[in-house]
């Protein structure tokens, strides 16, 4: 075994920790006995769900494990770190690679024909935004974060994802003829 | 005049701040825009809701990312991982799923040995199941399983073992055995003895010779009496 310590998975399939978190950070409780098992638990739902609207859903699975399979790997380096999450979003991004190679297009479910009430998807006006607006207005206007925990994840400052809010709703109410 | 002066953050001349169209933006961001702002919002809702019931449950994720990899040294963890084919590649190929799925487990080799281990039960192999191995299961000794064990031949009678085996069929207190190999004689007794090539002699070596020779005694006695000396040739 290697001198790096492996951490303790202590969550396993019976689902995430139900003990809370105590700051009321988007991120994890930094204290002295955070463990990975804990930290995988309440980060993975964030990771893949925001690696869903930037990479699609059928990638978002793959890239978000493989970001988590750095942190088990890495465990010593990354939880040390001020913002362990927002970490691993870049690692996951660079993990991508293999998955969004060629420009292929991201796929998303198929907006139900009752829901639409215009006759512009909605999905291939998000597909026309750039990554970063993509995730920042699905982010807050889809699975309604704040804009801090946004930026937290997104390892950003919070103007930084309010612009990306902003001109990435703009460009959408053009391209949904709403303007 | 300096420019914080002027009272253009004043919400009354703001609101009378035309655009280029002659429509007042106050007015539009108040009134107007509000209804498909909030139509465009409500379908983001949704879709963020779509995204999320698309993906796997938490639950499920956790079950397959969050497999104890304790129980395996990270040695073998990587060395698992440097093979020319993954884990998760070879159930893929042989399940017929997804790769990108399946590349997700490569955290719990011991998962992909147990999806191994029910699939060669399935198939019938029982004599490949590890069922006795005292060993912790891992993708390792699952690859191993699946090549199927080397049949081993049994060996043929060597011609010299053949023709020893015939003199001491045939032979009497007196007879010879002339080696073919090395053309010498010997008698059929000592040529019984002694350790000849293959592992078909077997049979010959574990002959009794005296009892053998007691028997072929009785037999020559019946036969008329005559004693007849049996050599036998290399022919």
């Amino acid at each position: 075994m290697n001198a790096m310590s492996l951490p303790a998975f202590r969550a396993n399939a019976n689902g995430p920790d139900p003990s809370p978190p105590t700051t009321p950070s988007f991120g994890v409780d930094r204290g002295d006995s955070l463990d990975c098992g804990a930290f995988v638990a309440e980060a993975a739902p964030k990771l893949r769900r925001v690696f869903a609207v930037r990479y699609g859903i059928d990638a978002a699975d793959d890239i978000a494990a493989e970001a988590l399979e750095y942190a088990w790997a890495n465990w010593s380096h990354v939880s040390v770190l001020d913002n362990p999450i927002g970490f691993l979003y870049s690692v996951g991004c660079s993990k991508s690679r293999r998955y969004a190679r060629w420009r292929r297009r991201i796929n998303f479910p198929v907006e139900p024909v009752r829901a639409i009430e215009s006759r512009r998807d909605l999905f291939d006006g998000l597909r026309q935004l750039s990554d970063d607006q993509r995730v920042a207005v699905v982010a807050v206007h889809g699975y309604g974060w704040t804009y801090r925990e946004v930026a937290e994840i997104l390892n950003a400052t919070e103007s930084a994802v309010t612009n990306h809010v902003h001109r990435g709703l703009v460009k959408l109410r053009a391209l949904m003829g709403e303007s | 005049m300096k420019r914080s002066l002027l009272p253009f953050a004043h919400g009354a001349l703001r609101r009378k701040r035309l655009r280029p169209n002659g429509s007042d933006q106050h007015h539009m961001h108040t009134y107007e825009s509000a209804g498909r702002r909030d139509l465009l919002i409500s379908r983001l809702e949704r879709a963020g809701n779509r995204l999320e019931g698309s993906l796997v449950t938490d639950k499920e994720f956790l079950a397959r990312v969050m497999i104890a990899p304790t129980s395996e040294p990270r040695q073998q963890r990587e060395s698992t991982r440097r093979r020319r084919h993954p884990v998760g590649e070879i159930g893929a190929d042989r399940f017929g799923g997804r790769v990108q799925s399946l590349r997700t487990v490569r955290l719990g080799a011991a998962a992909v040995a147990a999806s191994f281990a029910a699939s060669l039960s399935i198939l019938g192999s029982a004599t490949l199941a590890p069922a006795a191995s005292s060993q912790p299961a891992t993708a390792r000794t699952v690859v191993a399983w699946e090549t199927p064990p080397m049949t081993t031949a049994l060996p043929q009678p060597t011609p010299r073992a053949t023709l020893l085996a015939q003199a001491v069929a045939n032979a009497t207190a007196d007879s010879t055995f002339a080696d073919p190999a090395t053309g010498s004689t010997a008698p059929v007794e000592l040529a019984a003895k002694e350790r000849v090539d293959g592992e078909a002699s077997v049979a010959a070596r574990e002959v009794s010779t005296a009892g053998l020779l007691s028997a072929m005694a009785q037999q020559t006695s019946d036969r008329s009496g005559s004693a007849a000396t049996t050599s036998t040739s290399s022919a």
